[in-house]
This record gives structure tokens, sequence and C-alpha cells, in this order.
């Protein structure tokens, strides 16, 4: 009768043992799936992105936040999520933040983009400015409270850098994001 | 193999007694708290824990709080780390305001420190801060039975370099954090409490 009961028991735990991992509302059995599908979709956004007519002559340095200000910052932890849940969520995160780098680089505007995970990115961006032609940065304050950010030469004016909300998720969407990159460019030369 | 069930039955009762509630540690680490607008002052903070059990010798200075069994029996929580609490908030506060793109320091405290030491301390350490700000922490722990309820009593104090208070605030709360587990509820809440004192008009005219 017990192990009987011991072997429900042991049924029971492994079925609720079944971690899933969902990307795009899609759930996965493991971590490695998840990110693999996660991957084929950045690939496909990156192809999308074109080399721009709007070259602009310089450097630029990008900003993202690392891996320990991402837990703690950008992801909701109401709810009780387990610490697995939450590496998972912010390495999924992380690796959208870089997409966004690889995405500005195969666009072409700059003749360099330099990619920096910091702990702390406004600091980081305000300490290097003088350093490059223009400075694009992640200010993650909160899960809500997230804003990218442009300071360039010569009167290192800070603009906030919009995405088109309107437009379809992934590549229409951060197509947008370097538009608008360009446009606040063109702002910086013309002051 | 009767004794053996009967020893795994003896075990299972007093595992169910004590309703896993033994060993409790909650990780405070990534509580960062998040300001609404940045500054160009340079900031010292330092935590400084005067909590009546704490100072009597009741409790550790890593206790944050305790977790009851079925039966209604507490059983103390302490931080995930074992540090003090009052390092580890002055950790959080000193990245949240980093993150938030003011340049901030820490000055670790014990609660045998008095506050003059502190002050002194925190003035001899960075020379070069426009700002000290002392958190004194007099309550600070969360109780979870079915809910989580939370005690919280802080003074925040604001000082130039020259160590004259500019602003003070006092923020005393006793809160039903709902029925999650206090492991997440208790840092979300010190992460949205310091938030909200560092952004009252009193505290962020006095380090803008």
């Amino acid at each position: 009768m017990f192990f009987r009961f011991l072997s429900v028991l042991i049924c029971i735990l492994s079925l609720v043992g079944c971690a899933r991992y969902s990307y795009n509302n899609i759930n996965y059995q493991t971590k490695e799936e998840a990110f693999a599908a996660q991957s084929q979709n950045q690939q496909e956004i990156q192809n999308q992105i074109l080399p721009t007519k709007n070259k602009y002559d310089g450097n630029t340095l990008f900003v993202i936040p690392n891996l320990s200000t991402v837990k703690a910052t950008a992801i909701t932890k109401r709810g009780n999520p387990s610490e697995g849940s939450i590496d998972y969520i912010a390495q999924v995160t992380m690796l959208s933040f870089k997409n966004m780098g690889t995405c500005l680089e195969k666009r072409r505007i700059f003749n360099k983009v330099d990619i920096q995970e910091v702990e702390y990115t406004i600091q980081y961006a305000q300490e290097n400015k003088s350093k490059y032609d223009a400075v694009i940065y992640l200010k993650l304050l909160g899960p809500s409270q997230s804003q990218w950010m442009m300071i360039c030469k010569p009167k290192f004016i800070e603009r906030p850098i919009f995405m088109d909300m309107s437009k379809a998720l992934g590549a229409p969407r951060i197509i947008s994001w370097l538009d608008n990159i360009e446009e606040n460019l063109k702002l910086c030369s013309e002051r | 193999m009767k004794r053996i069930i009967v020893l795994l039955s003896a075990i299972f009762c007093i595992y169910s007694i004590s309703g896993c509630a033994v060993g409790h540690k909650y990780n405070y680490s990534s509580a960062w708290p998040s300001l609404s607008f940045s500054s160009g002052k340079k900031i010292t903070i330092a935590v400084h824990d005067q909590r009546a059990y704490v100072l009597n010798g009741q409790k550790s200075d890593n206790y944050v709080g305790m977790v009851r069994a079925l039966a209604g029996n507490p059983w103390d929580v302490i931080t995930d780390n074992e540090q003090p609490l009052s390092n580890i908030m002055a950790n959080n506060i000193c990245d949240g305001l980093n993150n938030s793109g003011i340049k901030a320091e820490k000055v670790l405290t014990k609660y045998t420190d008095s506050k003059t030491n502190i002050l002194n301390n925190m003035a001899m350490t960075s020379k070069d801060s426009d700002r000290l700000i002392v958190f004194t922490v007099l309550e600070w722990y969360t109780d979870t039975y079915r809910n989580t309820a939370l005690y919280a009593h802080l003074i925040v104090e604001v000082y130039d370099k020259d160590k004259n208070i500019i602003s003070k605030f006092e923020f005393k709360e006793e809160k039903d954090l709902g029925n999650g587990k206090a492991y997440s509820t208790g840092p979300n809440a010190f992460k949205d409490i310091i938030s909200t004192i560092l952004n009252k008009p009193e505290i962020k005219s006095s380090i803008i």
C-alpha cells in the first residue's frame, strides 16, 4: 500500500516537474528549444534589415544592461516566479536587446557599432559620450519603465528613440526604431 | 520492513506539523528601487539597523521575518546569503540610484554603531559626496501564515556634505501583502517602499 502511494507521488512529482518555456506564445519543453526558436525568429528579423541610404560618417556606442541588471529591473516578480523562471525570462530579454544591436549593425548607419553590456547603462552612456559620435542606450528602471535613448554630438542633447507600436511585431517595428535613430541623427546635425 | 514504514510515517508526520516552515531564506538582493528623476549630485548612503529585537540580541541582524507552520507556530526567516539586512538594503539602494543615473556609493554599518560615527564615517569615506543619506530601520519584517503581513518603520535623513540635515521623512506601515508567499512579496515591498520614499518631493528636492 505504502509503495503504491509512493509510486503515485513520484508520478505526480514527475508531471509537475515538466517545466514549460514560452516564447512568442508557444510553449517548449526545454529552455534550449525555446532559445533555438528565439534565435531563428531573430535571424529572420535580421534578414529583413537592409543597409541604409542615409549613412552617417561616425561611430556609435550601443549600451544595454547586463544580466544581473535585467534580473533586478526588467522582470515583474509578482506571483512568485521561481529563480529558474526569472533566469529564463532575463536571458530571453537580454537576447532581444542584443538583437537590437545586431539590427543596428546590419542597417550600417554607423561605421562601427560598439556593443557594451554594463551594470548601469545611464552612467556608462554619460561617462563615454565624448568618445563616440553617438551613444544609444537603454534606460531601464523597471518592467514598465524602459526607454531607448540617444545622445549625439556636437551638443550631446539626449533624445528618446521611439518605436512605432502600430507596426507589426518583429522586423517592421525594429525598422521604425532604426528610422527614428536616423531622424535623431539629422536633428543633431542641424543644431 | 514494518520498522521502516513506521519511521517514514513518523518523518512524514513531523514534516507535516512543521509545515515546511524550517530553514526559510528570502532573497532581497535584486530589490532595486527606481527613481523618476536624475541628479548630478553624488550621494553616499548608509542603512542603520535599529530594530529593537536586533539591538537586544533576540534576533540576528539578518532576520527578515517569520513563516508560520500549519499550527501557526512561527519560524524565523533570514536573508538568503545570511548577510545583515542593512548591508543588503544598502547595496540595493545604491544599485537603484546608480541605475537611475545618480552616482552613489554606500558605507556599511553595524547595528552597534552610533549615528554620529556613521555620519563621520560617511563624510570621511566619501569626501566628494554632495549628499549623505541615512536610512534608519526601526522595523522591517514579514509574517506569513495564510497571508503575508509587512511591518515597516523607516526614517530617512538627508544631510549635506558638512553633515547638516536638509530633510527628513518617516515611513511607518503595517500592511497586508496578500496571500502570496513572502519570499518575493517582502523584497517587492521593499523595492516599492524605497522607490516611493526617494520620489517624495521633500527627499527629491534635497537630492536634485
